[in-house]
């Protein structure tokens, strides 16, 4: 019960004093999405734009069925496939495909054969839009301060 | 090997942690799962390391704890933790109003330092919308925080592999059905191989009962009481990361549930209701999906448009209380001693409850206990400072890739698995197998395959799948499962029928976890694209259901 007291304590002063600070204070329009791009952008947790927004249903619509691989010759390590597969699953380690040739491979002609309407070439573009944006540096390793 | 200080059942996060602490105070250790490494309560977490926020208005010493201990791990294993930057969107009827939140993340900032967390931001709604397009309009703000994601069976195969490094011995699919007694004291366990061997004994002056919602079960058998109040969560998973941030939602009935990219997929749940059936066999019912969705939706209105890989289901070994709401359960953990007061089970010590986040703690405290019980002097601890496997250095991803002339992907992913020890991994690997892709969902390779084979305690084709997370994309295992059992095959000297059996057991296994999330053409198509592949292994014939695998090899 004591540790109970003493947090919501703690919790009311809290309150006293960040309304008091509200009301004297306000960050300028557009200060809270600088400071979460500065604390986050380097470990790529960065905004979606609505356009993104808009296709990302599509990128999860691949059943694996490999048809793309037949329609469109790889380049390298990369293949259609391996696009919405396995390279463009997790967004913040798109850096990792900076050395691929994104433009070797004949995305359209792949998706032409997809039976599920995965959008390939627009996959690629995706991809090009937010290495260009993020970078392609790898995110730095997060220690203890 | 027989006649050990402790015998701990369960290798969970929690069995696995007090192995590995046991052993590295010098115990003789036997660490027995009655299946896999992480395949009970641990595989389906939340996977998250969380500092505790909510234990701010009971009592601010968990919270610091909890952060301290997030900290540990983050200095012991930091290749396998990544940041999960949550957005906490506040709408007009939402139960707390932003201010009194954000007073709450205040307070939550000064104990993030702890564990390498960031500060809080407050976000209006026009920013939290610029952020996150897909986010319900009818918002009055946003506030950030972060906790840290973990793989949960990398963490607990890493724990266990570090208990084994020690000097424990791993024992997996090996079942407790009975416990040793001499006199009145409990003196070790009667196990049953679950792979064919017949029964055997395991002789300790401990056994540490960290069976998870088993717990109860193995207190029984020696005639001790353990109450708990098992809960049943279940989480729907996405192939992908569908938003860069993660969320938080409030379902129909005011319970908080999280939307949360997760290494290369999203998880969305917990549900958490009082479970009363046997926690090998669980379901996800189709309401279970419904409730999740529609708590979901409220926030990200386009939930419905993407696509579900497939569910998991696991059972929280809450500590028993009456009455209280099944989300609002401690989740504070108990060391039992089952001799204490002349009690009738002496011999036998109990740790249940608690979470993820504090499994070094909970281990801690309970080796500590064993000490005292063995009259051994005692030796500190020091799972909050000696690296995990992988852990003692950082890695150059980039340079490794040159080095090998791999491509980044395949770097980059084995660095996030393997820490420090990918090197080795790729300069004992041949040369022609350190970029060939197993699995095209997940940038797994024959190299790090046979690796986790030889080296990661690995008995059966789905204890590959909690190694290495292959066949955790589209696919779900139905291109990559043959290649797979035949490399595992080939380093265990299976028979070809022992391999069809493997993959019968594994492709059942998977398929359980998917027709809830599915539904009209695609779940046809999957029916029928599992018919063949049955049919072309002659996978249905092979070996009886329920039998052991092996048993026809």
């Amino acid at each position: 019960m004591k540790a109970r007291a003493e947090a919501l304590g703690r919790l009311a002063w809290l309150y006293a004093r960040h309304v008091a600070r509200r009301a004297v204070s306000r960050p300028a329009p557009g200060a809270g999405l600088r400071q979460f791009e500065a604390l986050y952008s380097p470990e790529r947790v960065t905004a979606i734009t609505a356009e993104e927004r808009r296709q990302l249903p599509r990128h999860g619509l691949c059943v694996a069925c490999g048809l793309c691989n037949f329609a469109a010759a790889g380049a390298g390590y990369l293949r259609s496939e391996r696009l919405p597969l396995q390279l463009t699953r997790h967004l913040p380690d798109l850096w990792a495909m900076r050395d691929l040739e994104l433009t070797g491979l004949d995305l359209s002609a792949a998706a032409a054969v997809c039976p599920m309407g995965v959008p390939l070439p627009a996959m690629r573009d995706f991809v090009q839009a937010r290495l260009a944006r993020d970078g392609v540096s790898p995110p730095a390793p997060r220690a203890l301060t | 090997m027989s006649g050990f200080d402790v015998v701990v059942v369960g290798a969970g996060i929690t069995g696995a942690g007090v192995a590995r602490d046991a052993a590295l105070r010098g115990m003789r250790v036997c660490l027995v799962e009655q299946r896999d490494l992480a395949s009970g309560t641990t595989w389906g977490s939340s996977g998250m390391i969380h500092g505790g926020v909510r234990y701010l208005e009971h009592d601010w010493e968990i919270t610091r704890v909890s952060c301290l201990d997030g900290g540990y791990i983050l200095r012991t294993a930091p290749h396998l933790l990544f940041p999960v930057v949550f957005l906490i969107p506040v709408f007009r009827d939402s139960k707390i109003s932003i201010e009194t939140a954000e007073v709450g993340l205040e307070a939550y900032d000064r104990f993030q330092r702890l564990k390498g967390g960031r500060p809080h931001v407050r976000l209006s709604a026009a920013e939290a919308l610029q952020l996150e397009p897909g986010l319900s309009p009818d918002l009055v703000g946003a506030l950030t925080m972060e906790e840290w994601g973990v793989d949960p069976a990398r963490l607990a195969t890493l724990v266990a592999l570090g208990a084994r490094e020690a000097g424990a011995e791993l024992r997996t699919w090996t079942e407790v059905v009975g416990l040793l007694r001499d006199g009145a004291r409990i003196s070790g366990v009667r196990v049953r191989s679950r792979l064919g061997a017949g029964i055997e004994q395991i002789s300790a002056r401990i056994v540490v009962n960290a069976g998870g919602p088993w717990a109860g079960e193995l207190a029984a058998m020696g005639g001790a009481s353990l109450r708990l109040r098992p809960a049943k969560g279940i989480h729907l998973i996405y192939d992908r990361r569908i938003t860069n941030v993660a969320l938080t939602v409030e379902a129909v009935d005011g319970r908080g549930l999280l939307l949360v990219p997760h290494a290369s997929t999203t998880l969305v749940g917990t549900t958490d209701d009082d479970f009363y059936g046997d926690p090998e066999h669980l379901d996800v019912t189709d309401d279970e999906v419904e409730y999740v969705l529609e708590a979901a939706q409220r926030v990200l209105p386009g939930i419905r448009d993407y696509r579900i890989a497939h569910a998991t289901a696991a059972v929280r070994p809450t500590l028993y209380e009456w009455r209280r709401y099944e989300d609002d359960l401690s989740r504070d953990y108990a060391v039992v001693d089952h001799g204490a007061g002349g009690a009738g089970a002496p011999g036998l010590v109990s740790v249940a409850g608690g979470k993820m986040s504090m499994f070094r703690k909970m281990a801690e405290d309970t080796v500590d206990a064993v000490e005292r019980l063995l009259g051994r002097p005692h030796v500190a601890c020091t799972t909050h400072t000696a690296p995990l496997p992988g852990g003692d250095r950082p890695v150059d991803t980039v340079g490794l890739a040159a080095a090998h002339r791999l491509p980044l992907p395949l770097a980059n992913r084995l660095v996030g698995r393997h820490g420090d020890r990918a090197a080795a991994l790729l300069a004992a690997a041949a040369p022609h197998e350190r970029a060939a892709v197993l699995c095209e969902c997940e940038p797994v390779t024959v190299a790090e395959l046979r690796h986790s084979i030889r080296h990661e305690h690995v008995e059966r084709l789905e204890d590959l799948y909690r190694r290495v997370r292959w066949s955790a994309g589209a696919c779900l295992g139905m291109r990559c499962c043959w290649e797979a059992a035949r490399v595992m095959g080939e380093e265990r000297g299976w028979t070809p029928r022992r391999v069809e059996e493997e993959v019968r057991d594994f492709l059942t296994a998977r398929w359980h976890d998917r027709p809830t999330v599915m539904a009209g053409p695609a779940l046809a198509q999957e029916e029928l694209a599992r018919g063949a592949l049955y049919s072309f292994g002659d996978l249905a014939g092979a070996g009886r259901r329920g039998a052991p695998p092996g048993a026809h090899s």
